[in-house]
């Protein structure tokens, strides 16, 4: 998730002026939202179908970068900053007078204390993305830089390289997943016990927003209220295999707001659980971990419910079973597809809702003529996510699975559709290489705001592709006022447009006049 | 993912037992009332009381174990008389009890007695943190700090790795664990975890973006001029800021080869120094910047800085993680160009046998107890262990893949030292192995002798008061350097009353000291015994024989 999350976060740019030796680049990178030359970012350059880069160049202090003496032809450019979101933008031949626009990653930063304003040792803070409609929240799944991190000494922590897009923050204290799954165990702490907490409630967390370059405070108070233990025991447990137990909160599942391992009778405890409604899951047999636990062949699952309230919880048992296998099959969303549309196979990855703090997501690979099946399933909720579909295939909806309860074993569809493609003109100009055309989704409920760029040819065509059907705003912008406006946030200059799935919207989009002001 | 992770960092330490139970062993027998022991726990630095410490008796079952209060007092009460191990462990920084810094006494507790004032004095880790920045003075994100000490390993002074922090996005860091009073540099170097098989970087050097040079606090390409930073206990250094050099950047062309094929392999590049490794009472491993090379085995290797690398390959077993099947590994040197056809190849396990045999004639029983000898690669996790009779032969189960290993010899029978061991037919008793560099005979021979000595101490204060729980170090006169002296110097530590006595050593002179001060293999230690020779007491050892001193503790200077 968080990999595609960041291949369609925004692409912006630009602006390119003059026309001049085509052996020559030079250009300026600047930070969308101060307009500030940007030092020190790495400029690679691509000439469209070789695999080796033409140049790979890095702004000086002034933001400005240079080559010399490449050959003529069509060329893409990315231009790479750490905490910044990549711009990457494709030209026929090389100019001068360049202009690229980074925008900077977004930072949410604060304390995490407990009632006495004392630092929570060891608590773990996630970055968590806002979910698609009718989702639960949940951590990113490749801990990307920043979006997780540990409390210092002081409390203090700081979430980093966050690409736009609205994000929740939690913290994770005492025997936690992160704990335990770089150490191989944990435990609660003395008055504080284990939880988890999103900002600044469970029941609402809240959502920041980031754009570009926004820094947030988020600061924690810890305050547990009436602690219990929960004990019991794993059924067929074989002596010396352990198991890892967690405990996940039926609110916000996406982080355990306590871990435990069995000892060698299958006997469990956790310590310090406040009261609530949970899920008890168990996993095991655990053959090591990092980040997570990692799940030997053949593991076996557990999962009740369990209250807590009131008082210690005695004498949980908890049934274990085999993994599930499950088919999987691809079909067109809506009837006919024309051939080709979509791969034959497309890549299958299960991803847990649940926090289970061991490592129970699945993948595989998955076809419309055959059923593929995936084993090992726990007994959990997870989300179907497809990839490598093409630039003409989409999947339309976020499915989700849900082995928690009775499943029929029936083989699962997941359903692709065509995407959607703009061929586009720009009129009313003689010269449109000196514009470029931005798309923005205009239906985005939630998420990073992606923006595409595409630089008209000598005819001023040009086209977009692998477009999720849906309202898009579009709009053309002269070279010279790339500096002016950013694309993300300026809704005036657009034009609104509905993009169907399959056959291409033709468009015809006029050039915009020059701007009095300048 | 998880794999990655697992590969990326694998920090290994020394873990302490985990304290269970309760302080009252209802079990315990009947006979003399019981006894107990309190004191406090304090930071050794600050000498502030610390709360939540876990305090512990080894040698109990069930273990009895008690928690400290606000003040740091502690109680552990129902003892029975006899002598005992007792640790204080500190909460660590993640929050996880017995993962702390933590100190252990000993202690005679008699019948009934309420022994009181049994105090711990903690020495904390330090923090260093500090901002990375480039030659535009821009703070970069994403750097790799590491926290580096020189020490002798296997008869080498090497720059060791022992903690790795990341950069945030003002380009700071946070080094945990550092140990207080030990010398440490500190080096910044780009953070690259996988590798393309065949870099996209461009052709013409003029046109690729500078390397990033391991750059030492301040701002030094070399450890030479890398400033040591000791920290006291429990020390926040901060403003330990690093501007990186830069350089030329450029290519390794290489073929790698072996093993199952090039699908199943994993090439890795890394600067020969510093390296991973194991340094004080512990090991870092972080994996190095590798990825799987293409289809006919080629790869191309770029942003390289002109400097000294291994280019090594090996193929993982599917079963299981971090054991390797195959393994190879190459010396490449970066000056001022391109590298072009680097071979490098993944070699199976290869045999490693010996014998163990006796210096002089063998005694008329056989021996009933077994030599245990360990080996550890050095700058990786492999490792292979053995046990021989003595005499006897021996032989490594499923060999070892060919690399350079340190020796320990976990298990020596009574009586005996070991007198020299030889590998294709040089010493290596204060050495490395260099697995498959021996010329001819290949076997490792242990030579054993019973012809030890050995060396009692008794250590006094000033005062003639007996002083426990001292160090006590003996350099052989023979040490004709600085690296043999830390591969062969011997250490203890006096008991309750003072007292230490040696294992048998080999015959000759000696020098021997006491110091209340820690005793490591770090260059800076080692230098400071080379120089308490002068002036140390003088210890002939004999064949056979057993000589006694008594000794004043000192500092080293």
């Amino acid at each position: 998730m968080r990999l595609g999350f960041l291949s369609l976060s925004v692409v912006l740019l630009a602006g390119l002026a003059g026309n001049a030796a085509a052996d020559t680049l030079r250009g300026l990178v600047v930070e969308d939202h101060t307009n500030n030359p940007l030092a020190s970012v790495e400029v690679r350059v691509y000439q469209v179908g070789v695999r080796q880069l033409a140049a790979d160049l890095e702004t000086d202090s002034t933001g400005r970068f240079a080559a010399e003496g490449l050959p003529a032809g069509e060329y893409r450019i990315e231009a790479l900053k750490p905490n910044y979101v990549t711009s990457s933008l494709r030209m026929t031949g090389l100019k001068e007078g360049m202009l690229i626009r980074l925008v900077r990653c977004g930072v949410i930063a604060g304390q995490v204390l407990d009632a006495r304003g004392q630092p929570i040792r060891g608590a773990s803070v996630y970055a968590i993305g806002k979910p698609a409609e009718g989702t639960v929240l949940r951590p990113f799944d490749i801990l990307g830089q920043g979006s997780y991190t540990r409390v210092n000494e002081r409390g203090q922590y700081r979430l980093h390289g966050l690409p736009p897009g609205e994000y929740s923050v939690a913290v994770s204290y005492g025997a936690s997943t992160a704990t335990f799954g770089s150490m191989g165990g944990g435990s609660a702490q003395a008055g504080l016990g284990s939880g988890v907490q999103f900002y600044p409630d469970n029941a609402r967390p809240q959502f920041f927003a980031v754009t570009g370059g926004e820094e947030y405070r988020a600061d924690f108070a810890v305050i547990p209220s009436g602690l219990y233990k929960v004990t019991g025991k794993v059924d067929q447990a074989n002596a010396k295999t352990r198991y890892w137990l967690a405990l996940t909160n039926e609110e916000q599942p996406a982080l355990a707001t306590a871990v435990a391992e069995t000892q060698i009778d299958g006997s469990f405890e956790f310590e310090g659980v406040a009261s609530g409604s949970y899920q008890l899951t168990a996993s095991g047999p655990i053959g090591g971990y990092g980040g997570k636990g990692i799940l030997r062949d053949a593991p076996l699952f557990g999962r009740i419910r369990l209250g807590v309230g009131g008082g210690n919880v005695e004498g949980v048992s908890v049934p274990l079973q085999k993994g599930r296998t499950i088919s999987f099959l691809l079909r067109a969303a809506m009837g006919d597809m024309r051939p080709g549309t979509c791969p034959a196979t497309a890549h299958l990855a299960l991803a847990a809702l649940e926090d289970w703090a061991t490592q129970i997501d699945r993948s595989g690979e998955v076809s419309f003529q055959t059923e593929q099946t995936v084993e090992r399933l726990a007994p959990a909720r997870y989300q179907i996510q497809l990839s490598g579909l093409g630039e003409s295939c989409y999947q339309p909806a976020s499915a989700t699975l849900d082995l928690s309860g009775a499943f029929d074993g029936k083989p699962v569809a997941i359903a692709v559709a065509p995407a959607g493609s703009i061929h586009g003109r720009l009129t009313g100009t003689t010269s449109p290489g000196d514009f470029a055309v931005a798309l923005v989704p205009g239906d985005a409920a939630g998420g990073a705001q992606a923006v595409q760029v595409a630089f008209p040819d000598h005819d001023g065509r040009f086209a977009f592709g692998g477009l999720r059907p849906g309202t898009y705003r579009i709009a053309a912008r002269r070279a010279g006022e790339g500096s002016k406006a950013r694309w993300v946030a300026d809704r005036s200059r657009s034009i609104e447009i509905r993009i169907a799935a399959g056959a291409p919207t033709e468009l015809e989009l006029p050039a915009p006049p020059p701007d009095p002001n300048q | 993912m998880t794999q990655k992770l697992l590969q990326f960092v694998l920090v290994l330490s020394f873990l302490l037992p985990m304290a269970m139970g309760q302080a009252q062993d209802p079990n315990a027998p009947k006979g003399p009332a019981p006894g107990s022991i309190r004191g406090t726990v304090t930071d050794a630095g600050s000498g502030a009381p610390m709360p939540e410490a876990e305090v512990y008796v080894n040698n109990t079952t069930p273990q009895m174990s008690t928690v400290t209060d606000t003040q740091g007092h502690y109680q552990l009460r129902g003892l029975e008389a006899r002598r005992y191990r007792v640790t204080a462990n500190a909460p660590s920084a993640n929050g996880r009890n017995g993962f702390g810094p933590s100190q252990t006494r000993q202690v005679e507790l008699l019948p009934g007695q309420d022994l009181d004032g049994f105090d711990f004095h903690i020495v904390l880790p330090g923090q260093i943190s500090g901002r990375v920045v480039d030659q535009n003075k821009e703070p970069v994100p994403g750097i790799a700090v590491y926290l580096v000490v020189r020490e002798y390993v296997a008869g080498a002074l090497r720059a060791v790795f022992t903690n790795l922090a990341i950069t945030d996005d003002q380009g700071e860091y946070h080094l945990g664990r550092v140990a207080a009073g030990r010398s440490y540099m500190v080096m910044a170097q780009r953070l690259t975890r996988r590798l393309d098989a065949v870099s996209d970087a461009p052709a013409d050097p003029r046109l690729r973006r500078p390397a990033v040079v391991p750059t030492f606090y301040p701002n030094s390409r070399s450890m030479d001029g890398a400033e040591m930073l000791v920290l006291r206990s429990g020390e926040q250094r901060e403003g330990i800021d690093i501007r990186l050099v830069r350089s030329p950047a450029y290519c390794l062309d290489g073929i790698v080869e072996g093993g199952s094929g090039p699908a199943n392999l994993r090439f890795e590049i890394g600067d020969t120094q510093p390296a991973n490794g194991t340094s004080g009472n512990g090991g870092f491993y972080s994996s190095l910047p590798g990825g799987t090379p293409g289809p006919d085995g080629k790869v191309r290797i770029c942003d390289l800085h002109p400097g000294d690398y291994a280019f090594g390959v090996q193929e993982f077993a599917k079963e299981s993680l971090g054991s390797a099947p195959y393994y190879g590994s190459v010396p490449v040197t970066i000056a001022d160009r391109d590298l072009q056809n680097v071979r490098v190849s993944a070699r199976p396990r290869v045999p490693l046998a010996g014998e163990v045999v006796w210096d002089g004639p063998a005694p008329d029983t056989p021996l009933d107890t077994k030599l245990a000898v360990e080996l550890q690669a050095i700058t990786r996790t492999e490792r292979g262990n053995f046990e021989s009779a003595v005499p006897g032969q021996f032989a490594i189960e499923g060999g070892l893949l060919i690399d350079e290993f340190g020796l320990r010899f976990s298990r020596v029978p009574a009586g005996l030292y070991i007198k020299d061991v030889t590998y294709g037919g040089h010493s290596i008793l204060y050495g490395s192995l260099k697995l498959g560099t021996a010329v001819g005979d290949a076997a490792l021979r242990i030579v054993v002798a019973r012809d030890g000595g050995t060396a009692s101490a008794r250590v006094t204060d000033k005062d003639g008061n007996a002083v426990p729980e001292c160090a006590i170090v003996l350099l052989p006169a023979s040490a004709s350097n600085e690296a043999t002296l830390a591969a062969a110097l011997t250490t203890g530590r006096t008991d309750l009353r003072g007292t230490w006595t040696s294992a048998p050593l080999a015959p000759g002179k000696y020098y021997v000291l006491a110091t209340n001060d820690a005793i490591d293999k770090s260059q800076e230690t080692i230098a400071k015994l080379w120089r308490a020779r002068t002036g140390a007491q003088e210890l002939e050892i004999t064949a056979n024989g057993s000589a006694a001193v008594t000794l004043v503790p000192r500092g080293l200077e």
